[in-house]
């Protein structure tokens, strides 16, 4: 047995915090201030997209200014609390589900070890059910009589500045990816309470200018990137350049072509990003593959929808317009491209925000015939089950032997995953255009997915070390299959996916790739005419042709 | 019983001392957490952590010279890279292992191996610096990551204004710097 001197020294090292490992002091959750340095924030709104949003939405996005986040004067109006109490009041009336969601948890700690910020971190504001908590405290306090009465003993807490800070920090270490809600025996949507959280200090000009530039830009032009028609149709001709050079087949896609049978809309990074452009080339080679009448929009193009992250006005706004050039192309239907946040607005929001779209038909596929019910209100298919369709179909011809190089795993990413169901048509995609695939373990994948750590918003350089860290369960499992199946790619179905996990992966698995199922496609599809292939669709020789 | 007998018969103990005192760098909550769940995907920090502390005692204690570093230190070392911790911090955890010797051994059989005791201290030592090596190696792979992503120039889109927002009226300062942005 250790002696007394020992014991005493057992304790000190493990149970109280220690300035060699810089434990955290027990304190009470609200006791503990949210504090911003370097590297822990994303940098906030230029006034000018401020100014922008509030002329179209005015009182949506509070004044334009410049104000330092690591400051304690953040430049707010004069009555900032009485603003978000009336904004919090206007919610609860207007969306039912949040009333409910504030009022029917129990606190039973399902959720708590679900999110990928909390197994970065172990921060316990980034439990779910404690990142609710900072908007249920003030709800209990503002809108409960027990709060009202009982106070911090029955939970509640007046809006402080304070407050203000945590919402900040811990609603933009949310990407609102709704793994917790799988896990949430009431079906709480906590990305809904990240969305309203948002929402509420957007009212009081607290933001960030990666979601509101990107937005802007989207609601002006037609993409996140500001693109204007020229440069999107000048990238696709270099990626159709590349095509040829690949393939020996020109294709020439069209734009803003009226009475063509289908508008196809993808995520703008799919025209521009290195891994996405790939994905593009897969999607035009599939399309001139079964002849598919399509076109493309130099207006409606952004799959993304930025306004998701802001404000629900806006998310209306943005997904309004890929319908209205749909009207005006008098397309029949909508086919959307591998993006994640899109589908997400287009399968929960859109019928209820824009729907039902009764001016375009029930999309039927034009080559197997097959009608898809379940599109039948909103007219938008998705890439993947229009592919999984044509193969079962046998309306392909595909070598797999092409991506022979490639050994694959699939990231279910989490809006197609959890927000639409979409499991199986990738999967089913890949193992019949790929040889080698392997999933990744259950926990990880399907409606368990992890997050890329960066959705929402949060793909901004400034927070890399924080994204790392919220990132590291993906990668973990990416690890895994490497180590076991000598994984070399990992597939997905969203942009923003495309471009994050690339550099998760850079940093925690170097030397895997990422694409999109689509690039994988293209890689496998014989086209009439085509030249003897040497190389993939990023010009990386194929198996045998390394020489 | 030698000085390495009794290091391995109470390796158990003392690694989960050490485990303990290392995820006490973490909220009280998310110890608890990392402590609790086994299940490697579903927690992986605390099953690096686990792991590669064991591995590490088992080479630290043996007779072998220092083998290859665990995977799972390796990662838990670039996982406390991108923490919100400073760098004596990230790695200074190594240091925990003495006065968990002391707890466990006591000091009479510590100053009674003499030579022995010295010399595992000393392989502490060592490892807090490796591990320092590999701490600064990832911030630098960080940085390069960042740099690839800047280099994509995905930032300098976004912040070229579209000129069509001139159209809306903006000030004649915005035009001509939108003029520059065209003429680039």
């Amino acid at each position: 047995m250790a002696n007394q001197k020992a014991d005493e020294l057992g304790v000190s090292v493990a149970r109280e915090p220690s300035l060699m490992t810089g434990a955290i002091p027990t304190q009470d959750w609200w006791d503990i201030p949210a504090v911003f340095k370097p590297g822990n924030y994303c940098y906030p709104g230029k006034p000018e997209m401020v100014a922008y949003h509030s002329k179209s939405l005015p009182g949506k996005f509070g004044e334009p200014r410049v104000w330092n986040i690591e400051s304690d004067d953040w430049k707010l109006p004069e009555n900032w609390k009485e603003i978000i109490i009336n904004g919090f009041k206007e919610r609860l009336d207007k969306f039912r589900s949040l009333k409910i969601f504030m009022d029917c948890c129990v606190r039973c700690g399902a959720c708590a070890d679900k999110c990928h910020f909390f197994l970065g971190t172990g921060d316990p504001k980034n439990m779910p059910v404690l990142r609710a908590e900072l908007m249920r405290s003030i709800y209990r306090n503002e809108f409960t009589k027990a709060g009202k009465i009982l106070g911090k003993l029955a939970g509640a807490r007046e809006m402080t500045f304070g407050v203000l800070k945590e919402w900040f920090m811990y609603y933009y270490q949310c990407t609102e990816c709704r793994r917790c809600s799988v896990f949430c025996p009431y079906g709480i949507d906590t990305a809904e309470i990240t969305m309203i959280a948002r929402e509420l200090l957007h009212l009081v000009g607290v933001n960030t200018n990666w979601i509101l530039e990107p937005a802007a830009n989207s609601n002006r032009t037609g993409n996140h990137m500001g693109l204007q028609p020229h440069t999107l149709k000048e990238n696709a001709e270099y990626l159709c350049d590349d095509i040829e050079s690949i393939t020996g087949i020109r294709i020439t896609p069209s734009w803003n072509r009226k009475g063509a049978e289908v508008l196809f809309i993808t995520p703008s990074a799919d025209l521009f990003a290195d891994p996405g452009i790939y994905t593009f080339m897969g999607y035009l080679l599939l399309f001139e593959h079964i002849g598919l009448d399509y076109t493309l929009s130099t207006y409606a193009s952004e799959g993304g929808n930025f306004g998701l992250f802001t404000n629900n006005e806006l998310m209306k706004r943005l997904n309004a317009k890929m319908y209205a050039e749909a009207k005006r192309l008098g397309v029949k239907w909508i086919l959307g491209g591998e993006c994640g946040h899109m589908w997400r607005v287009l399968h929960q929001y859109m019928d209820t925000m824009n729907g039902p779209a009764d001016f375009l038909q029930v999309p039927k596929s034009p080559i197997t015939g097959t009608v898809f019910e379940n599109a039948a209100s909103t007219k938008m298919v998705h890439i993947s089950e229009f592919t999984a369709d044509l193969i079962r179909h046998g309306k392909l011809k595909l070598d797999p032997s092409r991506n022979n190089h490639r050994r694959v795993t699939f990231h279910d990413s989490c809006n197609p995953a959890r927000a639409m169901g979409l499991l199986e048509e990738p999967r089913y995609v890949i193992k019949n255009v790929a040889n080698n695939f392997y999933e990744m373990p259950e926990n990880t994948i399907r409606e368990s997915t992890f997050c890329c750590g960066s959705g929402t918003g949060l793909n901004t350089g400034e927070i890399m070390d924080l994204r790392m860290r919220s990132g590291l369960p993906r990668a973990n499992a990416v690890q895994f299959v490497k180590d076991k199946h000598d994984v070399n790619t990992l597939s997905c179905v969203c942009a923003i996916d495309r471009a994050t996990l690339t550099n998760l992966v850079d940093f925690w698995v170097p030397g895997t790739q990422v694409c999109g199922v689509s690039e994988l496609v293209g890689n496998a599809l014989v086209m009439d005419g085509e030249k003897e292939r040497e190389s993939g669709l990023r010009f990386e020789p194929l198996e045998g042709m390394e020489g | 019983m030698s000085f390495q007998d009794k290091l391995a018969e109470k390796k158990s103990k003392i690694v989960a001392r050490w485990i303990e005192a290392v995820l006490a760098s973490y909220s009280a909550d998310g110890a608890s957490f990392f402590k609790r769940q086994k299940d490697r995907f579903a927690n992986p920090l605390g099953f690096a952590a686990k792991t590669g502390l064991t591995a590490i005692y088992e080479q630290l204690v043996g007779d072998a010279p220092a083998g290859e570093m665990p995977a799972e230190l390796a990662q838990f070392i670039k996982l406390r890279s991108v923490q919100t911790f400073t760098p004596s911090q990230a790695v200074g955890f190594v240091f925990q292992l003495k006065p968990v010797l002391v707890e466990q051994l006591g000091w009479e059989t510590l100053l009674a191996a003499g030579q022995e005791w010295s010399e595992l201290a000393a392989k502490i030592d060592r490892l807090a610096l490796k591990l320092f090596d590999l701490y600064v190696e990832d911030r630098e792979l960080l940085h390069e990551v960042k740099l690839s992503e800047y280099k994509k120039g995905n930032h300098i889109l976004a912040a070229g204004r579209c000129p069509s927002s001139a159209l809306g009226g903006d000030s004649q300062a915005e035009r001509v710097e939108l003029k520059v942005i065209r003429d680039c």
